[in-house]
């Protein structure tokens, strides 16, 4: 039996799809959540410099997504062969390929920078990603399942964060055109366990 | 007739890790390379209207990395361990984290000052804190004289290559690893291992 420490903000934010990952699993672990000031006194002894990190057995690990893959195959959340993990990790990727424009978003201080981020991201990025994402989804099996196989996946709990940013980056207007993936995000948080994840988790703003 | 087709542009970019992958495992492969004038007309046929892709098994597989770490594990260059392969991609995730501000003032700024700016605070700010930890993560394995993970060559050690070219191709630094020996020393062992030192002796120039 392994033990799993996760250390992260009192956040959804990078630690949230590991937390999602152990509830679909149903698999304990200590959920541990730091302040701001406490991470700045620990960063520096920790191996890595960063956040999240998951301790399995005391050893430690960073990077939610390569963490995120290691538990979600060790759970059996990750396809059934070697090519449905292929295509779980494309559509991860693809994930991360819009996170990027919603972070420079974030960061850009410029507020005429920023207001061009924005309505570039609003009228080309996002529709375009959507666009894809739609295309992925449609291609298994019409696209009433999962975005992988015949099984929920970390593709489709991974997804649940990504809504989550592309709302708060102002995209969901955008969103709305695509009944499928709002279907989607809907059928995979009416999951029992996430269902009671979702209601139990701590309320935060990111 | 080979089991794998590569496409993607006349140059390193995204692509070159999966070229990286084939020539360490030495499996052969075909290395499609678009020339930008006939990309236009391509990108409309491609999934997801980008490149690389690899064509395998009756499929348009893309996303590099994804592409890379499922060619890495048929080929015995992804760790041998369920721990090693995620210490493998922890140490790929670390170096995409390095290259995703390259592309802010490679690609996407047009206004010169701005650019330079952009470039300025990676060098001064960005890029030393991420080399500190990946040459924290590489003396995390032993004393860090071999390679990121385990006791051989991984993806993870070509992917490093990709960073390296990076820094001279895009980001233009000259001795961009001068204050991490043992990064330096990772860098020199990794282009010695057989299959690669095969490749570069034969791999042509190119802007990026």
């Amino acid at each position: 039996m392994s033990s799993y420490k996760l250390t992260y903000f009192n956040l959804r934010g990078r630690g949230e799809l590991i937390r999602l990952i152990f509830a679909a699993a149903d698999v304990a672990y200590e959920d541990v959540r730091i302040t701001k000031e406490e991470w700045a006194a620990m960063k520096a002894n920790t191996p890595f410099g960063q956040l999240p990190i998951l301790e399995i057995n005391g050893k430690t690990f960073c990077q939610s997504n390569a963490v995120s893959r290691y538990l979600a195959r060790k759970f059996k959340l990750a396809g059934k062969t070697d090519l449905e993990e292929l295509q779980v990790d494309m559509i991860i990727d693809c994930f991360e390929d819009i996170v990027k424009p919603m972070f420079f978003l974030k960061m850009e201080t410029d507020e005429t920078r920023k207001t061009e981020l924005q309505k570039k991201f609003l009228e080309e990025q996002l529709p375009a990603f959507l666009a894809n994402l739609d295309k992925i989804l449609k291609s298994n099996k019409g696209g009433d399942g999962f975005f992988v196989g015949d099984a929920l996946t970390w593709a489709d709990l991974a997804f649940l964060s990504i809504a989550g940013w592309i709302k708060m980056s102002g995209g969901e207007a955008v969103a709305e055109k695509h009944p499928k993936l709002k279907a989607l995000k809907a059928r995979v948080e009416a999951l029992p366990k996430i269902a009671a994840w979702i209601a139990k988790r701590p309320v935060t703003d990111l | 007739m080979s089991d794998y087709k590569l496409v993607y542009f006349d140059g390193q970019g995204r692509g070159e890790i999966i070229r990286l992958i084939f020539a360490a495992a030495e499996v052969a492969y075909e290395d499609e390379r678009i020339p930008m004038d006939k990309w236009p007309q391509l990108k409309a046929s491609t999934p997801m209207g980008g490149l690389p892709l690899l064509e395998t098994q009756g499929q348009q597989l893309f996303q590099s990395l994804a592409i890379s770490r499922f060619l890495a594990r048929k080929f015995g260059l992804a760790g041998k361990s369920e721990l090693d392969q995620v210490r493998v991609d922890i140490v790929v995730d670390t170096i995409e984290d390095i290259i995703v501000p390259i592309r802010r003032f490679w690609h996407l700024e047009t206004d010169e000052q701005r650019k330079v700016a952009l470039r300025n605070v990676y060098l001064e700010e960005t890029l030393p804190n991420y080399l500190n930890n990946l040459e924290a993560i590489l003396k995390s394995n032993g004393n860090g004289d071999g390679f990121f993970v385990g006791d051989g060559v991984t993806w993870a050690d070509l992917f490093f290559l990709c960073l390296v070219s990076r820094f001279e191709l895009q980001v233009k630094i000259t001795d961009p690893l001068e204050k991490y020996p043992k990064l330096k020393a990772l860098y020199d062992r990794v282009k010695r291992v057989t299959g690669v030192a095969k490749y570069l002796s034969t791999r042509k120039e190119s802007a990026f």
